[in-house]
């Protein structure tokens, strides 16, 4: 069977040929991949300009505007959202702080100006809107993956990731979105019921059929 | 929510919500679809670039014009600001501001915000939420409102007001026409647009608490003739009264009525139905009420002061028709100013022209005066001088009096005339003899006296022969002047005096003749007359000529009778001087 001979190396040269060929493909496919596990790293931070709690509207403005947000703007506005306020100067401050909230893992040493993630942002939201999540996190606590699965599962973001980053104007939407949870939830600042304690002491009437306003301003709750 | 079976009965409802919701989205999107051009129906997922509210804010400015509404801003809380167009700057935005048409509202984190949208809208704004208003106006019967949500969320409450509602939110995804009483939309990157059910309880209450707060300004007249000059104030009054005030008003006209009448003074709002409404406490209603009564208090004291305002307002219409008549007045004052002007130069001519003659008869009788003083001092000397002064009133009167006698001898020829002439001077002439005779003769006694009185004081003492003396040196004196008044007498007066009476009753006696013989030559014309009218022409010459002859003897008479005054006087004179002279001479001791 001399003829197969030739075919057989014929064979082994097309794959060696092929090896050589794809060396290079694979190696730029490999660069792509590692490049790829880089995240996007931003100039400055809106955070930068407008540090003040003044300037909160400005703030969200240009947050707006900026392809992704960073991890100093969403630790600002995270604790604006929260507390109103943000009462640090530095981002290692905002990061000590987000801490010891447990709003990011304690090991969070990621640049200022790099993306931030859905991960720890989602955490940060869970606990700002005290979502106790399902057996996992009960059994695990807080954490980035369960934490945006949580989200997910609420319908407060879409599916995503928690490696993947916001947008800015993803990350205000998201605000806004934390604030419909936690003003849903009594007791929780921000709330219905403490608007309606704030305007005014509670009356018997706000049992009545006609107040629906707790029904009405709560996203669809997917928990029993 | 925190029981389970509310939580399934609230996803239910909600669920229901979203139903009605995308029902009436459907609904409104066929209704567009046949009365409206395709770009107002619902368009899926179109760019965001086709909905910027840059790209209706050109037509927006023109239909502005033509019938412009406002947006209230009816409640704050938190960060919120606005600008009145894209490249506007921003601006913080409070309570009672008013937004025009592309105007852009901005809520930060932990905020809201609530405006009123013309007439019949309500626009709640959820936190972090950014709204444009590109279209707000009412065209003709029908509101147009179109609410573009770039961000967030935003609930609407769309009130039926009598007119036909256009509303309609456009999303960077789609364009909703609300056909109901509202809904809710959530805008955003994460999810997209989101249709909800509208918290219409809480934008009620917001309207309530609004409205609750601006009660002061509609319980006061204001100076509108409607409590509710703002459309939106009274769209708004429109949704909630009925559950403020049920069965007290129902129409508007009818509230303001009420209130004109008075009679919605002591209406109390239900507050039960508030309550149930806003779920507040009454209590804030408080301020509101003391409102009230603070404004009643007002009423009555305007009540009382509109009598003194009425008064007030007629003296002015008084004081105004007085001071119309005054400009009329003043100005017919005005017209006259130039006659008067013009009479006052005339008479002030006249008055200068008068004076000027005053000047001249003043200076006449400067003149004549110093004439008459010089005649004065050249008639008399010394002590002579009062009386030449009374001789020359009398010869002015016997003047006059000549005067007649010579006008009547005037009328019958100039004979006659100088012989009454020649009258006059004599009697005038008489008259100053027999004066200063009379003078003198006082003088004289008057002196004899006073040398009576020396001599007999020179006879008791021989001690006073001094001043015996002195009064000889004076009888001297006066003997020489005496002697000086004789001569002046005798040589100038008297003698030409004497003269010219003599002349003159000549003169009067020839006239007299001549004048009788006239008188006898018409006589006999008169009787040699050929015809009856010569004859009386004749008869009446005769007549004055015998009126003539007559006055010529009467001017004789006076004539001779002067000329017997003057050698009468002339004799005093003498005797006068002689016995001065005599007594200067004999006695020695005359005089003091």
């Amino acid at each position: 069977m001399p003829s197969e001979a030739p075919d057989r190396r014929s064979a082994a040269a097309v794959v060696r040929g092929a090896g050589r060929a794809c060396s290079p493909a694979l190696a730029l496919l490999l660069a792509i991949s590692l490049g790829a596990c880089q995240r996007q790293m931003l100039e400055s931070s809106a955070v930068d300009k407008y540090p003040s709690g003044d300037d909160e509207l400005d703030y969200l403005s240009q947050v707006n505007d900026m392809t992704a947000v960073t991890n100093n703007d969403a630790l600002h506005g995270l604790l604006l959202f929260a507390d109103g306020a943000d009462p640090f100067t530095t981002y290692e401050e905002r990061v000590e702080g987000a801490k010891s909230r447990r709003w990011m893992p304690s090991g969070f040493d990621a640049p200022a100006n790099e993306s931030a993630t859905v991960g720890w942002m989602a955490m940060a939201g869970c606990q700002i809107c005290n979502i106790k999540g399902g057996v996992t996190m009960h059994l695990l606590g807080p954490t980035p993956r369960y934490c945006t699965k949580e989200l997910v599962f609420m319908q407060v973001i879409p599916l995503r990731t928690e490696n993947q980053s916001l947008t800015g104007a993803e990350f205000t939407d998201y605000l806004n979105r934390l604030h419909r949870i936690r003003a849903g939830k009594p007791g929780e600042p921000g709330s219905q019921a403490a608007a309606a304690a704030a305007a005014g002491p509670a009356g018997e009437q706000s049992a009545t059929p006609m107040n629906e306003s707790d029904v009405e301003e709560t996203l669809p709750s997917p928990t029993p | 929510m925190t029981a389970p079976s509310s939580s399934l009965a609230a996803r239910f409802r909600w669920i229901g919500v979203a139903l009605l919701s995308t029902t009436i989205v459907a609904l409104s999107t066929a209704a567009a679809q046949d009365s409206q051009p395709p770009a107002a129906s619902t368009v899926p997922a179109s760019p965001a670039a086709d909905e910027k509210p840059a790209d209706t804010t050109a037509s927006t400015d023109e239909l502005a014009a033509q019938s412009a509404i406002n947006a209230v801003v009816l409640e704050i809380s938190g960060k919120v600001r606005a600008r009145d167009a894209a490249d506007a700057e921003w601006r913080p935005l409070a309570v009672n501001d008013s937004l025009r048409a592309g105007a852009e509202v901005q809520s930060g984190l932990r905020s809201h915000a609530a405006l009123r949208l013309g007439r019949n809208a309500t626009i709640l704004l959820d936190a972090g939420t950014t709204v444009v208003i590109p279209e707000l106006r009412q065209d003709d019967q029908v509101l147009v409102t179109r609410t573009a949500v770039k961000a967030g969320r935003a609930d609407m409450k769309v009130d039926r007001v009598g007119l036909q509602n256009d509303f309609r939110v456009v999303t960077p995804s789609a364009t909703i026409a609300v056909a109901g009483t509202g809904l809710g939309v959530q805008a955003g990157r994460l999810v997209g647009t989101e249709i909800v059910g509208a918290r219409l309880n809480e934008i009620a209450a917001i309207e309530a608490r609004w409205i609750a707060r601006r009660l002061a300004y509609f319980f006061g007249h204001g100076t509108s003739s409607s409590l509710f000059p703002d459309p939106a104030e009274g769209a708004i009054d429109e949704s909630v009264r009925r559950n403020l005030m049920p069965g007290v008003v129902d129409g508007r006209e009818q509230l303001e009525q009420a209130w004109a009448n008075g009679s919605l003074q002591n209406v109390v709002f239900n507050l039960n139905n508030l309550q149930r409404l806003m779920n507040l406490d009454a209590s804030i209603f408080d301020d509101e009420l003391a409102t009230v009564a603070v404004l009643a208090q007002l009423l009555e004291i305007r009540a009382a002061t509109g009598g003194l305002a009425e008064k007030g307002q007629g003296a002015a219409m008084l004081a105004a028709a007085f001071a119309q008549k005054a400009v009329q007045l003043s100005s017919q004052a005005t017209a006259m100013l130039p006659s008067i002007e013009q009479l006052l130069a005339k008479e002030a001519a006249t008055a200068e022209d008068a004076a000027a003659m005053v000047a001249d008869l003043r200076k006449d009788a400067e003149g004549f005066k110093s004439d008459a003083f010089a005649a004065r001092d050249d008639a008399l000397f010394h002590l002579a001088e009062t009386i030449l002064a009374i001789a020359e009133k009398d010869h002015e009167k016997a003047k006059n009096e000549a005067d007649l006698a010579a006008a009547a001898a005037l009328m019958a020829n100039m004979a006659a005339s100088q012989a009454m002439l020649a009258s006059r001077d004599a009697q005038g002439y008489a008259m100053i003899a027999a004066n200063a005779a009379a003078t003198a003769q006082s003088a004289i006694n008057d002196y004899f006296a006073k040398v009576g009185q020396i001599d007999l004081c020179a006879a008791d003492a021989a001690a006073q022969a001094a001043i015996a003396e002195n009064a000889a040196l004076a009888s001297a004196a006066l003997e020489s002047l005496a002697d000086q008044l004789a001569l002046a007498i005798q040589d100038n007066a008297a003698a030409g005096i004497l003269a010219d009476i003599g002349a003159n009753t000549a003169a009067a006696a020839q006239a007299a003749a001549s004048a009788a013989a006239s008188r006898d030559e018409a006589l006999a014309a008169a009787s040699n007359a050929r015809t009856m009218g010569e004859r009386v022409l004749f008869n009446w010459a005769a007549v004055y000529a015998s009126q003539a002859a007559a006055d010529a003897a009467a001017a004789q008479a006076a004539a001779s009778s002067a000329l017997e005054a003057a050698l009468e006087a002339r004799d005093a004179a003498l005797l006068a001087h002689e016995l001065a002279y005599g007594n200067g001479k004999g006695g020695g001791k005359g005089g003091d």
